[in-house]
């Protein structure tokens, strides 16, 4: 498969043993900035345990490259500030916090003041606080979800609308990278076309999106292209088209399935 | 009866409490991590600050402090050794552990400080005011202050700082904080740091009105959890208002009833909060 020139994110024989299990075997692939990469695969493929590879939330052997830096060695939170963040097959957000408030905590570390700042000069305080509160609510509209839903917890809200915000949230005030975790699980129909438009909009702001996801149709739609991945062996890279097309996947994957 | 009188003791017995409560509040609240050392750790602070002035002969004014810091210190030991647990919320070790920090403390303050009464004595309790028939010492207006203070300040640093709303979205989900870019580590043990301060700092003021003992440490562990519980988990207002209402009764019941019967009439009152609100006063209904 033809390496692309420059990417924004570089995988390199990625690694997870379990125990016993391996979990993920010398996985790699690249993911350019404005470029969406699916990842499919039968259950217990690795999906899920590749990203949790390279957000540093598990053991791995092997290299991770922002660009032309070396980001092996950051732990998940420092990468999360670098603008390298994930999302998870369930939902992620503060269940008692508002949606608003949610937003205003993904974007914590740009807009807060500190405690010098806020006894010395309480009203910058104030200032900031209602601008981080506008920018979480431009945050939230922008992304399609609507102002009534600002104030309700996450709960209170539609399933579609939810994976919507862990989406909108691990983005937050301006991802690099954004691995995403069955962001349609559970969905359908109008609620999967408003994912597929939030991944294609991510796209737009130059972000470099790898999603892992189930359905078929959605995954062939958006996809640029596609990463196989069978017993946590890479087993097929390309375009949608040709991945459809590809005799191995099939039998491995599409046609198990089926 | 000298109402009054009673309540004004129940306000400086309810600062006392409230003030010892403040550092497990906040780790409750933001850890969501039990310290059943807690109480061994008022009394390691109070026979700190009490060597500090028998050993080395330094004023109570320096004494207090050094308490404080060293306290502060063994917070980052001690969180240090548990973070593993912590980070995994193993709430369960991490109760026996902290548990067996505290009968270790115990032991071990034991063996140094000896098994006699001593007094921490501070200048300020020597000194007292009095209005007609009521009177009180100037280390409990001291301590009165020093609580509401504390309190203000923590009310501002969480609600009003970056640094309150990293410890609260940790409180709230420590993995997903670390997806925003939060040092979940780094707020655990600065949460337990100054939970150790606080205490110590407690100590420093409390401890004062009475002999201590190294084994005063399990009573101040039961009424300050009763404290916690009862202000609703985690809620700064809440124990703020816990630690006054349970100051405020006791004195009003030992004076009424009998103060032999207080802890187990407090535990009543516990249970008949936590059944009518189960999430402690502060709870949103």
């Amino acid at each position: 498969m033809a390496r692309i020139l420059n990417p924004l994110l570089t995988v390199e024989e990625l690694t997870v043993r379990y125990g016993a299990l391996t979990a993920l075997s010398e996985m790699s692939w690249q993911v350019d900035a404005g470029e969406i990469l699916g990842i499919i695969g039968p259950n217990g493929a690795g999906k899920s345990s590749c990203f949790a590879a390279v957000t540093h939330a598990v053991e791995r052997t092997g290299e991770v490259w922002l660009g032309d830096d070396r980001i092996t060695d950051l732990t998940t939170f420092e990468l999360a500030r670098i603008g390298v963040r994930r999302t998870f097959q369930h939902n992620a957000f503060f269940g008692d916090l508002t949606l608003l408030e949610n937003a205003m905590a993904a974007m914590l570390l740009d807009h807060s003041t500190s405690l010098g700042r806020s006894i010395l000069t309480p009203w910058r305080e104030m200032a900031k606080r209602q601008r981080a509160e506008k920018a979480a609510t431009e945050l939230l509209t922008t992304f399609g979800i609507a102002r009534q839903d600002h104030h309700k917890r996450p709960g209170d809200i539609a399933y579609g609308t939810q994976r919507l915000l862990s989406v909108v949230l691990a983005y937050g005030s301006g991802a690099r990278v954004l691995l995403i975790d069955e962001p349609a699980a559970g969905t359908g129909g109008a609620d999967m076309q408003r994912l597929a438009d939030l991944l294609v909009d991510l796209r737009d702001r130059k972000v470099a999106v790898v999603v892992i996801e189930h359905h078929m149709d959605l995954i062939m739609a958006v996809a640029d292209r596609i990463v196989v991945i069978d017993q946590g062996r890479k087993l097929a890279e390309g375009r949608p088209a040709d991945i459809q097309g590809d005799e191995l996947v099939r039998e491995a994957y599409l046609g198990r399935a089926a | 009866m000298n109402l009054a009188q009673q309540i004004i003791n129940g306000l400086v017995l309810g600062s006392g409490y409230a003030l010892i409560a403040i550092g497990w509040t906040v780790l409750l609240g933001a850890a969501r991590l039990v310290n059943f050392a807690h109480g061994q750790l008022y009394m390691l602070a109070a026979f700190l600050a009490w060597a500090a002035m028998q050993q080395f002969g330094v004023d109570y004014y320096v004494a207090v402090p050094i308490a404080v810091l060293a306290l502060g210190l063994l917070g980052v030991v001690l969180q240090g050794v548990m973070l593993p647990l912590v980070m995994k919320q193993n709430l369960t070790s991490l109760m026996i552990v902290t548990l067996g920090f505290g009968y270790v403390f115990q032991g071990g303050a034991a063996r140094v400080f000896g098994g006699d009464p001593q007094r921490l004595i501070s200048p300020l309790q020597a000194e007292s005011i009095r209005y007609g028939d009521i009177w009180f010492t100037l280390q409990d207006v001291v301590t009165l202050a020093g609580t509401l203070l504390l309190f203000g300040f923590l009310w501002l640093v969480m609600n009003r700082t970056r640094l309150g709303a990293l410890v609260r979205s940790v409180a709230e989900d420590p993995k997903l904080a670390q997806l925003f870019g939060i040092n979940a580590a780094r707020v655990y043990i600065g949460v337990f740091v100054f939970e150790c301060a606080a205490v110590a700092l407690g100590a420093g003021l409390v401890a004062p009105r009475s002999p201590i003992l190294t084994s005063m440490g399990f009573d101040e562990v039961i009424l300050t959890f009763v404290v916690v519980v009862l202000g609703g988990i985690g809620s700064v207002g809440g124990s703020l208002l816990a630690g006054f209402g349970l100051g405020m009764f006791t004195a009003l019941f030992g004076a009424l009833v009998s103060p032999a019967y207080t802890t187990a009439a407090a535990f009543l009152l516990l249970l008949i909060v936590l059944v009518t609100r189960p999430g402690g006063l502060a709870a949103r209904r």
